[in-house]
C-alpha cells in the first residue's frame, strides 16, 4: 500500500505540472492582453472615482447627471443607435433571409457583398459617404438632375450623415449572425406550417420570424452596443454636430484634460456594453467564450 | 500465445482514477503475460477505454504503477513507451500518403527515407495492401483504412500492441474478416497485445484471456472457455452468452429450486442468497427414467422458435419463469421436442450446475 | 398545392428587390469611389470629367503619406508576426488544457472585441504616457497585437475544434514528442486557419483608427490617423486614391481569407 501512495504524489505532480505547461502556452497572449487591457482598465477606473483635488469622490460620476451638456450627448447617442438599428434591421433582415434562402455556394458568393465592406477599412467607408453625401455630391446631383428637388439636401455634417454613414457600417453586424442563425433554421418548421394550411406569409410571421428571433436579437445588441462607442464615422459624418460618448470622452481628455472625467464617461460607456451584451447572451443562451473548449 | 524476443509481459499493479466523484478505475490489478492476446471486456463506462489509454499513457493515472517487463513506465510520457496503438477511428494522418503513415514511426526513429520506406512497404505487404503506398488516405474503404492503422502500429516492431474497439465502425462482415486477419497479424508479429471491445462475442473467439470489467473493477480474468463455463459472478454470466439466473433457497447448507435440492459439484456452499444460472444450449430435454447426475426442471413450452442452426423453445417453468432453451437441430433430437401446450423435462446436469453469489460483483 | 410548396421554399420577386438594393446600398459606395479616385479635376464626381491619375502621383510624391504609409505597413507587419504565433500558441495551449480556467483565459484574450475602442485608446494612452511607450513603434505593435489576438485565437480554435484529437494521440503513440506531433500532424491540418488569422491581424492593424489616434503621432504617424486629421478639415481628393488602394488590400485578403477556409473544409 505503501508503494501505490508514493507513485500517487508523483503522478499527481506530474499531472499537474503537464496541466500547468500546457496551460502556460497562452500565458504570452495573456500578459500581453493584461498589461494593454485589463490593468489600464482597471486604472481608469480608479481614476474615475478621483476628484479634481485628488481626493476620492464621486463628483465625475455626479457631473454626469447633472450637467445638461452631458444630458444631450447621452441622449445624442442613445437616439442615434437605436435610430441606426433600426435601419440596420430593416435593411439587414431582408438581406440575412435571402441568404439563407440560397444554395450554400450562392450565399457564400453573396456573402462577399457583405464580408468586403466589413473588412474595407472605416475611414475608406466613412470618406466614400462623405463625398457622396456632400451638396455637391453624387446622391445631390442626381436628385436635381432628376427634378426631384431643387436645393442639394443637406445630407452630412449632421444627424441624417451620421445615420446613414453608421447603418453602413453596421449591417454586415447585423447580417452576419442573423444569417448564421437562419441557416440553421431547419426548413421542416416552414414546410409543417404548409402543409397544416398556412399561407407563405402566414408561415413567414408564425414560424420563421420567431425562430430567428435569437439571433435578431444577438446582432441587434451587437449594434447597438458598438453604435454606442463609436467615434469616427459620427465625428466625420456628424460633422460637429453630433456629439457621442466616445467624442466627449476625448473632448474630456484633450480640452478639459480631466482624467477623472474621461475615464467615468468611459467606465459608463463600458458598464452599459457590458450589460447589454450579457443581457442579451442570457436571453438567447449563448456563452461568448465559456464552452468553446469543454 | 506467441512468444517471442519482441514481446514484454506487463504487470498492472492497483490502478485507479477518478474524474471528479466518478470512479473510471477502481484498484485494478492485472497481469498480462508475454506475447498474450488479452481482451478488456466491459459495458461503456467499465473503465477499460481508460485502462488502455493507461497503458499508453494517455490518461494520467491517480495511483498505481504499471511495468512492462521490468520497466517502470507508470511515469512515461506516450511517445517514450514504445508501444503500437491502433484507434477506433483509425487516426491516419490525412495529409500524408499511405506509405508516408506507416513510414512516420520509423522516421520518427531515425531510420533514412530509403530504409523507412522499404520497411513500411514490407508492413503494408503484411496486412494485404501492398500497392497501395501511393494512395491518399480519403481514397480507402474502412477496411483498407483499418489495415494502415495496423500496419503503422507493428511496422517499428514495439513489443506490445494496444487495440482500443478497432473494429467497431466496420459492418458484420467486414469485422469478421478482421478479426482473424488482427488474430493472423498477432501470431506473425508475436508482440503482446491488449485488445479493447464490447463485443463479448469478439473477445471469446479472439483471446488467449478475456478481463471482464465493470464500473472500474475487473470482474473476472480467465481463458474464454472457463469465463463462458464457470462465470465468478452474476454480472459475468450475463454478460457471457446468454443465461437465466434463477433464484435459489439455501437451508442446512443444502441448495434447494422450488423445494427441490439441486444437485453441484461444489464442495462448500457459501453464504448468502445464490442464484443457479442456466444457459439455454446446456438444458437437455429428458426422456422417461432418472438420471442421477441431473437436475430436473419442469415446466411448459410455449412456442418454438426457428434460428436457422437450432430450435429455441420458450418453457415455462414453474409456471411462472419463463427461459428459453436451445436445442441444435439435429435429426435425433427433434423428435423428442414437445410441441407449445405440452408439458416437457429439462435436464441440468451437475458438472453444469452453476451456482452465483445473487447480487454484487467480486473480484477477479 | 405544389406551387404554394415551392414558393414556400424558393424567395420571391420582392425579396430579391429588397435585398437586392440592400447589397447596393452594401457595395456602392466604396465601388464609387474607385472610378472617382481617377478624376483629372479638383473635386470628386461620378463619373469623372476625365481620367487621370493626378490623385495617384499626389499621394506618391508626398513624403509626409508615403511616409504615413510606410509606418502602417511596418506595425502591421510587426502585429502580424507577433500577434500570429501568439495567438496559435494560445488557442493550441488552451485546446489541450480544456477546463474552467481556460475558458476563461479564453474569454480574456477575446475580450477587446467586446470592450469599446475608445476606452482601450484612452487606457492605452494614460499607461504608455506613464511608461514612455507614446509615438513608439513597439507600443503601437503591442496595442495592434492585444487587438488582433481575438481573431488569431477565435480562428485557430475553431480549426482546433474540429480538428480530430485522436490523430496528435496516434503521433505521440508512435514516438513523435509533443512538439513534433504538433509541427508533424496538428499544423498541416490547421494551417490554413493560422494564415486566415494572420491576415485578419494584418488588416485589423493596418486599418486601426482610434487607438494609433491617441498613441501614434509624429514620424510613427499611422495611415489611417493622417487621414482621420485631414479629413476633418478637408475631403482631399488624394484620399480616393489611397482608398481605393486600401479597397483593393483589403479585397485582396478577404478573398485569400475565403479561398483559405473553404480549402480547409475539404
Amino acid at each position: 500500500m505503501g508503494d501505490e501512495r508514493l507513485n500517487a504524489t508523483a503522478l499527481r505532480r506530474q499531472s499537474r505540472k503537464a496541466y500547468w505547461t500546457l496551460l502556460s502556452l497562452s500565458f504570452p497572449a495573456l500578459a500581453l492582453v493584461s498589461v494593454i487591457l485589463f490593468i489600464p482598465i482597471a486604472w481608469l477606473f480608479s481614476l474615475s472615482f478621483v476628484g479634481d483635488d485628488g481626493q476620492l469622490s464621486l463628483v465625475h460620476y455626479q457631473r454626469m447627471i447633472e450637467q445638461p451638456s452631458y444630458r444631450t450627448v447621452f441622449s445624442t447617442t442613445f437616439l442615434l443607435s437605436l435610430t441606426v438599428t433600426a435601419c440596420t434591421v430593416a435593411i439587414g433582415y431582408p438581406l440575412a433571409y435571402l441568404l439563407s434562402k440560397l444554395s450554400s455556394r450562392t450565399a457564400n458568393l453573396c456573402l462577399l457583398a457583405v464580408l468586403l465592406p466589413f473588412w474595407t477599412s472605416l475611414l475608406v467607408r466613412t470618406y466614400a459617404w462623405l463625398v457622396l453625401l456632400q451638396r455637391r455630391g453624387l446622391i445631390n446631383t442626381t436628385l436635381q438632375s432628376t427634378g426631384l428637388i431643387d436645393d442639394p439636401l443637406p445630407l452630412v455634417h449632421n444627424f441624417t450623415g451620421a445615420v446613414i454613414g453608421m447603418t453602413h457600417i453596421m449591417v454586415p453586424f447585423l447580417v452576419l449572425p442573423l444569417y448564421a442563425s437562419m441557416r440553421a433554421i431547419d426548413p421542416s418548421h416552414m414546410r409543417a406550417a404548409a402543409n397544416l394550411g398556412a399561407s407563405p406569409m402566414r408561415a413567414f410571421w408564425d414560424v420563421f420570424v420567431p425562430l430567428s428571433m435569437p439571433g435578431l436579437f444577438t446582432g441587434m445588441s451587437l449594434v447597438f452596443v458598438l453604435c454606442l462607442g463609436f467615434y469616427v464615422t459620427p465625428a466625420l459624418l456628424g460633422g460637429g454636430r453630433v456629439i457621442m460618448i466616445a467624442m466627449r470622452i476625448d473632448m474630456n481628455l484633450r480640452l478639459y484634460n480631466s482624467w477623472g472625467a474621461a475615464s467615468a464617461l468611459g467606465v459608463v460607456l463600458l458598464v452599459a456594453t457590458g450589460l447589454i451584451l450579457y443581457l442579451t447572451a442570457r436571453l438567447t443562451r449563448l456563452s461568448f467564450g465559456s464552452g468553446a473548449f469543454r | 500465445m506467441v512468444a517471442s524476443a519482441h514481446s514484454l509481459p506487463i504487470r498492472i499493479t492497483s490502478v485507479a482514477k477518478s474524474y471528479g466523484s466518478a470512479e473510471a478505475l477502481s484498484d485494478v490489478s492485472l497481469d498480462i503475460q508475454a506475447g498474450e492476446f488479452l481482451t478488456l471486456l466491459g459495458p461503456s463506462g467499465s473503465g477499460k477505454t481508460t485502462l488502455l489509454m493507461a497503458l499508453a499513457g494517455f490518461v494520467p493515472l491517480d495511483s498505481g504503477r504499471i511495468l512492462f517487463g521490468d520497466r517502470d513506465v507508470t511515469l512515461e510520457p506516450p511517445h517514450r513507451r514504445n508501444v503500437g496503438m491502433v484507434f477506433q477511428n483509425y487516426a491516419l494522418f490525412p495529409h500524408m500518403t499511405v506509405l508516408g503513415n506507416v513510414a512516420y514511426p520509423l522516421k520518427l526513429r531515425g531510420l533514412t527515407g530509403a530504409e523507412a520506406a522499404e520497411r513500411a512497404q514490407e508492413a503494408l505487404t503484411l496486412v494485404q495492401l501492398g500497392g497501395f503506398g501511393e494512395r491518399r488516405i480519403h481514397e480507402l474503404s474502412g477496411g483498407q483504412q483499418q489495415r494502415v492503422a495496423l500496419a503503422r502500429s507493428v511496422v517499428f516492431e514495439p513489443p506490445i500492441l494496444l487495440m482500443d474497439e478497432p473494429l467497431s465502425a466496420l459492418d458484420r462482415k467486414l469485422r469478421e474478416t478482421m478479426q482473424s486477419e488482427i488474430r493472423r497479424l498477432h501470431e506473425r508479429v508475436g508482440a503482446t497485445t491488449v485488445y479493447v471491445t464490447h463485443d463479448q462475442h469478439e473477445a471469446l473467439t479472439m483471446s488467449d484471456r478475456v478481463a471482464v470489467l465493470k464500473g472500474g473493477r475487473l470482474q473476472q480474468l480467465d481463458r474464454p472457455d472457463r469465463l463462458y463455463d464457470h462465470p465468478n459472478n452474476v454480472f459475468v454470466a450475463d454478460f457471457i452468452g446468454h443465461s437465466h439466473l434463477l433464484p435459489t433457497e439455501v437451508e442446512g447448507g443444502r441448495v434447494y429450486l422450488r423445494g427441490h435440492p439441486i444437485k453441484h459439484n461444489k464442495t462448500a456452499v457459501p453464504n448468502g442468497p445464490l442464484v443457479l444460472m442456466l444457459r439455454p444450449e446446456r438444458m437437455e430435454i429428458l426422456s422417461a427414467g432418472q438420471d442421477p447426475d441431473m437436475n430436473e426442471l419442469s415446466g411448459v413450452v410455449q412456442r418454438h422458435a426457428f434460428v436457422g442452426d437450432a430450435l429455441m423453445l420458450t418453457v415455462c417453468l414453474f409456471g411462472e419463469t419463463v427461459i428459453t432453451v436451445k436445442v441444435p437441430r439435429l435429426r435425433g433430437l427433434l423428435d423428442s421436442v414437445p410441441n407449445p401446450g405440452q408439458p416437457i423435462r429439462l435436464g441440468l446436469h451437475r458438472d453444469d450446475t452453476i451456482l452465483l453469489p445473487a447480487e454484487g460483483d467480486g473480484h477477479g | 398545392m405544389r406551387s404554394s410548396f415551392r414558393s414556400a421554399d424558393s424567395p420571391r420577386p420582392w425579396l430579391w428587390i429588397v435585398a437586392g438594393l440592400a447589397m447596393m446600398f452594401l457595395l456602392t459606395p466604396t465601388l464609387l469611389i474607385i472610378p472617382m479616385s481617377f478624376s483629372n479635376a479638383n473635386y470628386l464626381a461620378f463619373p469623372p470629367p476625365g481620367w487621370s491619375l493626378r490623385w495617384y502621383a499626389a499621394y506618391w510624391d508626398s513624403l509626409e503619406w508615403t511616409a504615413a504609409t510606410w509606418v502602417s505597413l511596418r506595425i502591421a507587419i510587426a502585429t502580424t508576426l507577433v500577434a500570429t504565433p501568439l495567438g496559435t500558441l494560445a488557442a493550441y495551449g488552451l485546446w489541450l488544457s480544456r477546463g474552467r480556467l481556460a475558458n476563461i483565459i479564453f474569454a480574456a484574450l477575446v475580450a477587446p472585441l467586446a470592450i469599446p475602442v475608445i476606452f482601450i485608446a484612452i487606457g492605452v494612452f494614460y499607461v504608455y504616457a506613464r511608461l514612455g511607450l507614446l509615438y513608439t513603434t513597439f507600443g503601437l505593435v503591442i496595442a495592434h497585437t492585444t487587438l488582433a489576438l481575438p481573431f488569431v485565437v477565435s480562428l485557430v480554435a475553431s480549426a482546433l475544434k474540429s480538428f480530430d484529437a485522436n490523430l496528435e494521440k496516434a503521433a505521440r503513440s508512435l514516438g513523435a514528442p509533443r512538439w513534433r506531433a504538433f509541427f508533424d500532424v496538428t499544423f498541416p491540418q490547421i494551417r490554413f486557419s493560422i494564415v486566415s488569422g494572420a491576415l485578419l491581424a494584418f488588416l485589423t492593424s493596418f486599418d486601426e483608427i482610434i487607438v494609433a489616434l491617441f498613441i501614434s503621432g509624429g514620424s510613427t504617424e499611422t495611415l489611417t490617423r493622417r487621414m482621420f486629421t485631414t479629413l476633418r478639415d478637408q475631403i482631399d481628393p488624394t484620399i480616393a486614391a489611397i482608398s481605393t488602394i486600401l479597397i483593393g488590400i483589403s479585397t485582396g485578403c478577404i478573398l485569400l481569407v475565403q479561398i483559405l477556409r473553404s480549402k480547409d473544409k475539404s
